[in-house]
């Protein structure tokens, strides 16, 4: 039993990194198509707002995000606000608020918060509204006969609210480093997140690349993905999951039509680690979505 | 006035508009840049970097570049197309003046101050999420 566990341990560690080689050499070579020397001045610009500004908007289209997690729906996407304030220091960024420390030309450090996202899978109150407004999502119709794994639905999870400090360097790939920490007594874990993000302009179209992976502690994963007594009576299904990373691949694009409207488009997938996969809550060990829209600011 | 004298009037100061502005002489400076434009420092620092200052004249003939209210020229040169890099050590935003007999034309550095004046965005404006 043990070296079957093995076996599959080290299986999954080489799956793991086949899709980590995938994802690197997709990665770079659209980082080599999407450059432009011509673009890196104007892109710099755009790096930039005025302080004491708002940013009132809204993105309408359609979109859907997919969720991992047994039995439950695709959440689709119609609206995406953006309500963002930039002070002197204090940011505001829908559900997310920063504080900066240090501001440097291509450097901040800022003292940050944000909604976790794991919770926005599970049953519970206004979901779909922390979907929107956290830009993460959407689900796939069940396979049970394809899988071998015992699937549990999932019950009722608490969102909870993250806070901590990032670092965020502005250059030809900008590059952005955060550690979190749950601030609203739910699971008192915690996730650490680097992000690279490269952003080009082609004859007036914006894009932007990002890759990001998010390691997550124990305590985290064990809240949201475990299985106890609490949510099946067969101690066969009890599932343990300790700390584990989420790698997160995404393209934006914007086409501006005018000051105020531009047509945006966002896809991403969501690579889930391990510790998550197996869960007996969850049935794929992806999520993806996608957004197409026109977006408003004012 | 009646109608006709109204539009005998209109037609008179059309072409009095038109003669004027194609009387006007021609700037011997075809083009002013400088490159970059905009200079972001920490506060309540200076902006020390170098500039790009270029020009192209319609006829071989001395022109000089002047900063601000300063009548002592940063550069002078009698050439069709100048380019020339100089450092620059600015603490506020400032204007640059070329300056050729009669003729002159203006550019600006833009000096903003990181929290005070802008910030630097996690995500640009059009993104979605």
């Amino acid at each position: 039993m043990a070296e079957r566990g093995v076996a599959y341990s080290a299986s999954m560690n080489l799956y793991d990194n086949q899709k980590m080689k995938s994802f690197v050499v997709i990665l770079f070579t659209l980082l080599n198509i999407l450059s432009s020397a011509q673009a890196a001045e104007r892109i710099m610009k755009e790096q930039y707002i005025d302080s004491n500004s708002w940013i009132l908007g809204a993105s309408i289209g359609y979109g859907k995000l997919s969720n991992p997690l047994v039995e439950r729906d695709d959440i689709p996407l119609y609206i995406l606000p953006d309500i963002r304030y930039y002070g002197n220091r204090l940011s505001l960024d829908n559900l997310n608020v920063s504080y900066s420390l240090l501001e440097k030309p291509g450097f901040v450090v800022e003292l940050v918060g944000s909604q976790n996202q794991d919770g926005i899978f599970f049953p519970g109150d206004d979901r779909k509204g922390y979907a929107a407004l956290a830009g993460h999502h959407p689900g796939s119709p069940l396979d049970l006969l394809g899988n071998e794994k015992k699937l549990i639905a999932p019950k009722h999870r608490s969102m909870s609210y993250l806070a901590g400090v990032e670092m965020r360097y502005y250059g030809w790939l900008n590059l952005f480093a955060s550690w979190q920490s749950d601030v609203s007594n739910v699971h008192h874990g915690h996730e650490t997140r680097i992000r690279a993000i490269k952003h080009a302009k082609l004859a007036g179209l914006q894009l932007s690349l990002e890759m990001t992976a998010v390691l997550k502690s124990k305590n985290l994963i064990d809240y949201y993905y475990s299985v106890d007594i609490n949510e099946s009576a067969n101690f066969r299904n009890f599932y343990s999951a300790g700390s584990t990373t989420n790698y997160l691949l995404k393209v934006n694009f914007a086409y501006p039509l005018s000051k105020n409207f531009a047509f945006v488009g966002s896809v991403q997938n969501k690579w889930l680690g391990s510790e998550i996969s197996d869960s007996p809550v969850v049935i794929d060990d992806s999520s993806n979505s996608f957004f197409v829209g026109i977006k408003y600011v004012l | 006035m009646c109608f006709k004298q109204k539009v005998l009037f209109i037609i008179i100061l059309y072409f009095a508009v038109i003669f004027n502005s194609s009387a006007q002489p021609i700037s011997v400076i075809e083009e002013f840049t400088i490159k970059p434009g905009l200079c972001i420092v920490e506060e309540g620092k200076p902006c020390k970097q170098s500039f790009i200052f270029s020009w192209r004249l319609r006829q071989v003939i001395e022109a000089c570049l002047y900063r601000g209210e300063n009548n002592q020229s940063l550069h002078c040169a009698s050439k069709k197309k100048v380019e020339v890099t100089l450092f620059m050590d600015l603490n506020l935003s400032d204007q640059f003046f070329l300056r050729v007999n009669n003729n002159q034309a203006q550019q600006d550095i833009l000096v903003r101050q990181l929290t005070r004046d802008v910030r630097q965005v996690r995500r640009h404006v059009w993104s979605v999420f």
